[in-house]
């Protein structure tokens, strides 16, 4: 880590404003999550709701496995590759 | 009698609230302060019983610090436990602490989800709402500090969790602009937005898709 890259300082304090929500967003109201994959699942359905098409915020039928092939579908759907730790 | 039986019910709920496992989402490396090594640590969850214990009270007693010092701190008046119960088990919402190998709470991070960008019409941002370096690494605050750069592991992780949600790695905060803070934001590619009402000296920043990605790519999470 350089020099540039060290950062020990103080974020924020300010609540986000109203006017920068996204409106399009709802919070899930299913079950609380089991896993993280669970938890991501639940978040890219709520963030995306005009490229996930599966509606269905309860997952608790759903065992781990199918969980993580997914979350693998969702993040095809959107473009995103799978960081290097993923 | 009432009385004791009340304290002893008070101790025993905390005994309780502090035997909750500690939430592990990720391991990580931070930086040790006094020999430049890396080392490892953990992104855990932040529940309310641990902000508390292992935050609020803990973090502000330190030894040969001026109470003045600690009174002109940006932060010295947050009530981590309070935040965390706000928004602790909310989906779109995340409050995260490091965890280091002496198992104290080195750094902690409020941040949401469902932010617009102010940069990129149309696009969501994940917006950090407050970061805090644990006092004992701050190097203007104390002599020997244990680890350093631990805000910036932090802020990395928000951009990592934005690439992980969809949202192209965008983050934006809103952050006092002293000159150390300037140096690295400008650094790793935030970009001043300013579209929020102008108050208490605070400045909007952004950090955008591209830069974001680069971010990543450097760091050698994305190829």
């Amino acid at each position: 880590m350089k020099n540039n890259d060290i950062f020990d300082g103080i974020i924020g304090g300010r609540k986000l404003s109203k006017s920068f929500i996204r409106e399009d967003v709802i919070e899930p109201n299913g079950s609380e999550p089991t896993s993280e994959t669970h938890r991501r699942i639940s978040r890219l359905i709520a963030l995306h709701p005009e490229l996930v098409k599966f509606r269905n915020n309860n997952l608790d039928g759903l065992n781990e496995q199918t969980k993580e092939a997914l979350l693998e579908d969702m993040y095809e759907a959107l473009g995103v590759t799978p960081l290097r730790d993923e | 009698m009432r009385k004791s039986l009340r304290n002893l019910g008070s101790k025993l709920l905390t005994l309780f609230q502090r035997k909750k496992p500690v939430e592990l989402i990720k391991d990580i490396q931070i930086l040790r302060a006094n020999d430049n090594q890396t080392v490892g640590a953990k992104i855990i969850r932040l529940n309310a019983a641990d902000s508390r214990e292992r935050i609020d009270k803990t973090w502000w007693n330190l030894l040969n610090v001026d109470p003045q010092d600690i009174y002109d701190e940006g932060d010295s008046h947050w009530n981590w436990e309070n935040l965390v119960k706000d928004y602790g088990n909310l989906i779109l919402h995340e409050c995260v602490a490091i965890l280091s190998k002496e198992n104290y709470l080195e750094g902690s991070m409020i941040y949401h989800f469902n932010a617009k960008s102010k940069l990129e019409l149309g696009k969501g941002s994940v917006y950090v709402e407050r970061v805090s370096s644990a006092p004992r690494n701050r190097n203007w605050l104390v002599n020997n500090p244990l680890y350093k750069g631990v805000g910036t592991v932090l802020l990395y992780w928000a951009v990592k969790e934005s690439y992980n949600s969809g949202l192209g790695g965008r983050v934006s905060l809103e952050s006092l602009p002293t000159p150390s803070t300037v140096k690295f934001y400008k650094n790793k590619g935030f970009v001043r937005t300013n579209l929020t009402q102008p108050s208490n000296d605070l400045v909007d920043y952004e950090l955008p898709g591209i830069a974001a990605l680069d971010w990543l790519k450097k760091e050698g999470d994305l190829s």
